[in-house]
Formats: structure tokens, sequence, C-alpha cells
């Protein structure tokens, strides 16, 4: 329903595990691509052990995995035999895209370094996501998303106002890294539609997240002051928080941009008009008395009151609360897919809808392996030469 | 050791984006496809120009509409033009400007765009090849679809907010603008399918992303176990819900930021405070015991870290093969050894702000840098990309005469 069929004709090698790689190639596959997902057996992506959990054990029962993946088709391969190098070499023939997101040692050291690769393609695009870089001192070194929202400065402007860095609610440079790379890899699709050459992307995940500081950078170096952690606060807008309401963890989340705002604002609360300058000064008197007047009211209440006076306000939703909102129900944002071991479940995305194209209904993730003979089938294999990869260990 | 800068880093050179956007999310959507090569030229109207021209904060604190620090970074790597929409012949020359284009990016809801004039069939009768995108803050379609929004908004709609914070408390905001920043990034996605397939001959499709829908997008798994399981992932305080330990630590001279992902991983941690004896115990073996234990396992890893320099425990950390990070201030940030390998950051200078850094670019193309332009002073390029579009000489004058342009 919602697989909006742009790049049908682009054939995508996801190397990839976790969730920074694997996201990327779903982001490629919700717009049409065919992907196929590449696995060891010994070393399968980690996500598939990761919950929420849909079907009583197996690689093939976590939700996660079968989220990120869908659209996917799943092969397995072993890179450290002759034949699954042989695979590989075929499957990079075959290719427009092939993108990874392991430390820098790891392809190059299964064979396939750049020089190679771009020997057995000249038009592929090659989208390698190293956590440092593929150079530099600490191209060595591990990282996870949680670990460079640290390193890439994200961490340091999160938390209540005056208090330590908290991490976010997720593990957010993964997912950026994944977004970056599918736009890194289109970018470069279109670069060598004009040329015919391919790429060699490299997305170090640390500066794909330190990217997105902000105007941290040029309040520091111009202004030489650090916002620092402001909570809900704005450096500049008043007021601008989330307030409790009624019920259980029930909050409201105010806007007020301008001095036209805050005077429909201001008739509410029985404060008088404030230039934003006033606003800063007695922003603490402001936010208690929109907490009184929220305290004992409904969120969504009170969210449309304001709206409807012209500020910007929404109640604070759950994930729970999505799955259940009529608006994102209208929208078509969940898709139920039937899976063969998890069974039909809803899942979310893409966040957008694109019209004047075909679409055609996102499929299941592949269950590990699943798909090993076909793609080899059409990577011009014959059914004994399967059997003899697949006796020698190269499919494993 | 600093990285090349290259034209051909520049994959979009060509690509014609008109900027109608007056939000964080399309700001920061024209910058990314400006940095990557793409002509973004902003329309403005005369006076007043960009919102965001108008918010603080400003450099040096002069309140001056060439200094706010916010259209600096968001509005970089773009022309500018000056284009009074509120009038018929300022409407025109939008439909000129339409048809120059390849792409349009506009960041308001579908009613407001409707009454400026800006609807699909207007845009697609001026220029049938025009990929039109729309980043709203609910999306162009359902009963929501009005509804504005910034950041905040975004991630309060989108669930982001509910899961950040500490669960007795408020739900928190991350910060520095995330909610409109993931919503440019998947914008900017949909963009590049939609231009590729336009260029491959497919008709010129529109793109209606959501900023709730980007933000629900990014929230690891909260979003499967609901739909699946109608299971709320809560608030952990910073905590990841799953691995551990995952969570920010205080040390001597700042904080570290560690996510072990296995047992091997959680037992280096111990050592490194030289904790040996936790290190060997059994209670670190599975992922859900050691969560169960997560207080006094912590409390042993804070008494260890508190005074260690932050510097020797990511570095000693990182030799036990644990993912440990430092966590950055904007000041160490710029010092970061990896990142000044790269030469990541813009030096910028600007006539009326004068020098500043700015972030670097999120990626490299056969090992290059694309390179960077200045935020534009309003107007700056009015006359340039007017001739470019084919009006007139004369036009232009009678135009600015008039005040429709500047």
């Amino acid at each position: 329903m919602k697989r909006a069929r742009l790049l049908e004709q682009i054939r995508v090698i996801d190397f990839s595990t976790a969730y920074a790689g694997p996201y990327a190639a779903k982001l490629l596959g919700d717009l049409g691509a065919e992907i196929v997902h590449v696995e060891t057996r010994d070393r399968m992506d980690i996500m598939r052990g990761y919950p929420p959990y849909g079907a009583p054990s197996g690689p093939d029962r976590s939700g996660s995995f079968a989220s990120l993946n869908r659209n996917k088709r799943g092969i397995t391969l072993n890179l450290k035999t002759p034949g699954g190098c042989d695979v590989m070499e075929r499957l990079i023939r075959a290719s427009d895209v092939l993108v990874e997101n392991f430390t820098p040692r790891v392809l190059p050291g299964l064979g396939f370094p750049w020089e190679r690769i771009q020997a057995l393609n000249a038009r592929l695009v090659y989208c390698r996501m190293p956590g440092f870089g593929a150079s530099g001192p600490a191209r060595d070194y591990r990282s996870y998303g949680p670990t460079l929202e640290g390193q890439s400065g994200l961490a340091y402007m999160t938390g209540y106002e005056d208090e330590a860095p908290l991490r976010m609610g997720c593990s957010y440079p993964d997912m950026v890294g994944g977004v970056t790379s599918a736009f890194a890899i289109l970018a470069a699709l279109r670069r060598r539609a004009r040329t015919g050459r391919g790429a060699m992307l490299e997305v170090p995940q640390q500066q794909a997240a330190a990217a997105l500081t902000g105007i941290a950078l040029a309040e520091w170096t111009v202004n030489k002051r650090l916002s620092g952690r402001m909570g809900n606060a704005h450096q500049w807008f008043v007021p601008h928080d989330v307030y409790r309401c009624a019920g259980d963890d029930r909050w409201v989340a105010i806007v007020v941009r301008d001095d036209a705002e805050w005077a429909r604002l201001a008739s509410c609360l029985g404060l008088p008009l404030m230039t934003r300058t006033e606003r800063a000064e007695r922003r603490a008197e402001i936010d208690r008395a929109i907490a009184e007047l929220t305290a004992s009211r409904d969120a969504d209440a009170v969210a449309h009151e304001l709206r409807a006076l012209g500020v910007e306000a929404y109640p604070i939703r759950t994930a729970v609360d999505l799955a259940r909102d009529p608006h994102v129900a209208a929208r078509g944002f969940v898709e139920t897919i039937d899976h063969p071991t998890l069974g039909p479940r809803p899942y979310p995305g893409p966040p957008w809808q694109i019209t004047g194209v075909a679409t055609s209904p996102h499929r299941a993730a592949p269950q590990l392996g699943q798909h090993t003979d076909a793609v080899l089938g059409e990577l011009g294999y014959g059914a004994d030469e399967i059997a003899r990869l697949r006796a020698d260990g190269a499919l494993f | 050791m600093g990285r090349p800068v290259s034209p051909s880093a520049r994959p979009l050179e060509g690509l014609r984006v008109l900027d109608l956007t007056r939000e964080l999310r399309g700001a920061y959507c024209g910058r990314l496809l400006g940095e990557y090569g793409a002509d973004v030229v902003l329309v403005e109207p005369p006076g007043r120009g960009n919102p965001w021209r108008h918010v603080g904060p400003y450099a040096g604190d002069h309140e001056h509409q060439e200094k706010s620090l916010f259209f600096l970074h968001y509005y970089a790597n773009r022309r500018s033009v000056a284009l009074d929409l509120g009038q018929p012949a300022g409407r025109d020359m939008l439909m000129t400007l339409a048809r120059w284009a390849d792409v349009l990016i506009h960041d308001t809801t579908p009613s407001a765009a409707a009454a400026s004039g800006l609807t699909a069939a207007a845009l697609s009768a001026a220029n049938p090849r025009l990929v039109v995108a729309a980043l709203t803050a609910f999306g162009e379609t359902g009963p929501g679809r009005d509804l504005p929004g910034g950041d905040l908004i975004a991630n309060a709609a989108g669930g982001l907010a509910a899961l950040t914070g500490d669960p007795a408390r408020a739900p928190l905001r991350p910060g520095g603008d995330q909610g409109e920043h993931i919503t440019a990034l998947h914008a900017a996605v949909a963009i590049m399918g939609a231009v590729l397939a336009r260029d491959a001959g497919a008709p010129a499709a529109h793109v209606d992303v959501s900023a709730r829908e980007s933000v629900a997008s990014v929230l690891e798994n909260a979003m499967e176990f609901a739909l699946m399981e109608e299971r709320l992932v809560a608030r952990q305080n910073g905590r990841h819900p799953i691995s551990w330990p995952g969570r920010i630590f205080p040390c001597l001279d700042g904080f570290v930021v560690i996510s072990c992902g296995s047992a091997g991983q959680a037992r280096a941690c111990f050592t490194l405070i030289d904790d040996h004896a936790t290190a060997a115990d059994p209670v670190l073996e599975d992922r859900d015991v050691r969560r169960a234990h997560a207080d006094e396992l912590e409390a042993r890893l804070i008494a260890g870290f508190r005074d260690r320099p932050r510097d020797d425990l990511f570095h000693q950390g990182q030799a036990l093969g644990i993912p440990i990070g430092v966590v950055h201030s904007v000041e160490s940030l710029l010092e970061d050894p990896q990142l000044v390998a790269y030469d990541f950051f813009h030096h910028g200078e600007h006539p009326d702000v004068g020098r500043y850094v700015d972030a670097g670019p999120p990626f490299l193309v056969d090992g290059q840098a694309p390179g960077y332009a200045r935020a534009p002073r309003l107007g700056e390029h009015t006359a340039a990309v007017l001739r470019e579009a084919g009006v007139e000489e004369a036009v232009r004058q009678r135009l600015e005469r008039e005040g429709i342009v500047a």
C-alpha cells in the first residue's frame, strides 16, 4: 500500500547489522529498491536477538528485526570460504548499491577492499558507515548509538535545566546514521545517472550526528556562551514547555513564538501583555500560571482550546497513544504485514506519503537465509552449484 | 590532514530547489540539499524576510535581521530572493521560479499553503516536472493535517518527549531541535527518490512528509512494542531500556557514556575500575539479570569513575573493548581529535556576524568534503536568480519600484 515504487530498478546489497545500516536499506526499500540482506549464521544480524518477541524461539521471532528489515530478501553467506566470496563478487557485479556498517577493517579483511569493489563494478555506490571514520585516531574504536550521543555533542544539550546531561529516549545517532546514509546513496545515484560513475561514500556516524548540533557551535564561537541544558525551554521563545494535566503522566506542550500569540494566551491566564524580554525575565511566574491552568484539566481539551485561540499546543503522546491515534490511522502510517512466524502484525512507517507514483504492499522481513536459493539462482548459479556451495559451508 | 573540498563531492549540482520554508525542518532540508550541491533559492518577503531572522540569540546580542544565529546556521548553503507573495505580481513571479526549479520545498499546513496559492494544481500547471515536497507537522492528510507545530510539538506528538527524561518528572525534548532535523533528513531521502524517478521518466511526485511520523520512526523499538504487544516503553531517566550498562556516568572532569551489548563488555566495565570481583560475578552473564541489578551495579561504577579523568576512561575503556564515549561539551567537541583529523568543522565568515564555526558535512563523497556557503543577506541574490529564471532586467526593475521584489 505504501511502498512507493520510485527506485524499481535499483538493487541494494545490505551487508549490515543492528540498526544504522539496516535502517538505511529499509528506507531505500520503502522507495521501491530491491534489497538483499546478507547475513552469516554464526554472526547473524544482532537485531534478531532483540525484543519484542513475537514467536516462541529462534532467529525469526524478533519484532524489531522484522520491522527494520521488511521488504528485504535475506541470504546467508560465509565470506571466509572461497565459494562465499564468489557469490559476493557476483552480487557486487549485479548490484547498484552496497551498504555496510562494520568497523573499517572488516570488509577489506574479508577480501573486499574498496579498490576491489570498484574494479568489480565501477558503477557501484558503496556506502560505509563507520562509527568514527575509516581513518583518524579513533578509527578502530567501538561505538554504539548511545556512545555517539556523547561523542557528537548531542547528549550534552539534553537534560533538565542545570542538571547532568541525559541520554535521549532512543539511540538517536543510529537512526541519524541510517537516514543520512540513505540520502547520501540517493545523491550519489543521481551523480551516477549523469556521469556513469559509482561512488565511495563514507558516513562517519559521529559526524552525521555532530552535523545536528544546530546553533550550539555558532553560539559558542560568536558569543562565547554555552546555552547548556534548558529542559524544555527554548533559547528565545517564552513560554515553551511541557505542563502537567489531569490523569496519569498526562502533559501538554505549549509554545508561544511572538507577542501576538502571547496576547492570546495571556488573556486565558489573566496575565498582562509582555514583550519577549519581559516574558523571559518572568518565565518562572508564567510557567507556574500555565501549570495552574492545566493541572486539573484534560490534556486534549487544553490543547484544543489553546489551538482555537491560535496558540501552538499539543498533548504529549506515547508510542501506545500513537498506535491508537485516529489521525495516524487515517494517514496509513501503520500497515499490517503477515510474517511466516510472527503472523499478521502492525508495522510503522515510512513517515511520508508519495503521490503520483505506483505503490505496492510492504513485504515481510526475511527468515534467516530464506531467499538464498532464489537470489543465487538469479546470479546464475544452477541447483547443483548451490548444493555444492552449501555442502562446502559457503552458504552458512 | 584535512579533507580536500571538491565539486565532485557535490552530487546534487545542477538540481534547482525553490525554498519556501519557514520552519527549521524545511530550513535544515534546504541546508542539506545545498551542502551537497543543489542550487537552493530561498524566497523571503521583502522588508522583514524569513521569520528566523527575528529569532535570537543574535551575534553580539544585537537584534538585527542579518545576525540571527538560527538563520546563520539553518539557512546556510543557499541564495536569497526577496519577493512579496502577498501581491498578485509576486505570486506570478513565484510561478516563473517554479518553472525554473526541479524541486519546491515548503513546510506550511495544507490550508495555509492553499491560501497563499501554493496548491498542487497551480504548481503542476506551472511546471509538470516539479517535485513538490511539503514538510508539515502532521502530514497533509488526516483530520489533524492543519495543526501547526515546530520542534517541541513534533517531539510531543511523535512520542520522543514521552520517552526522554525521568518517569517521575516532565517528559523532555531532546536538545537542539532534533524533531525538526530528523524530519528534514527523511524528507531529503523521499525528495531524492522522487527526483531520481522523475529523471528516469516517471511523473513528478508530490512528497508529503510528517514531522510527527518522522519522530515516531526513530523511537528505536518503542513503536514496535506498542503496535505488536500494546506495551509501553517508559521513560528510563537516561538509561537504555534493554542494554546494560547503557547510560551517562559522571567522572572527574565531565561525563562518559557507556552502552554494552554483551556480558564481556559489561565485565570489562568493572575491570576498568579494578573491581575484579564484580567483573567475575555470574550476575553479569545475562542481559536481563544485569538490568535487574542495575542500581547496585551502577553504584559501584559511579564510585569507580568519580575520580578518574574522562579521557583516561575513554582510551582505557576502549582498549578493554568497552563501547564507551566521552560526553562532549561544545568546547571539547571542537577539539575532538577524530573530528579535527577529518577537518570536520566549517570556519565561516559573514559580513554582519564576523567569524564563526559551523557544523561540518555529515558524509564524504570519494573521500572529499562538499564545501560550504554562508547564509545569504535578505535579497542578496534577487537580481541574479531572476536573470537566470529568464526575467528581463526591465521587468525586474519595474517590480523593484513596485516593491514586489527587493
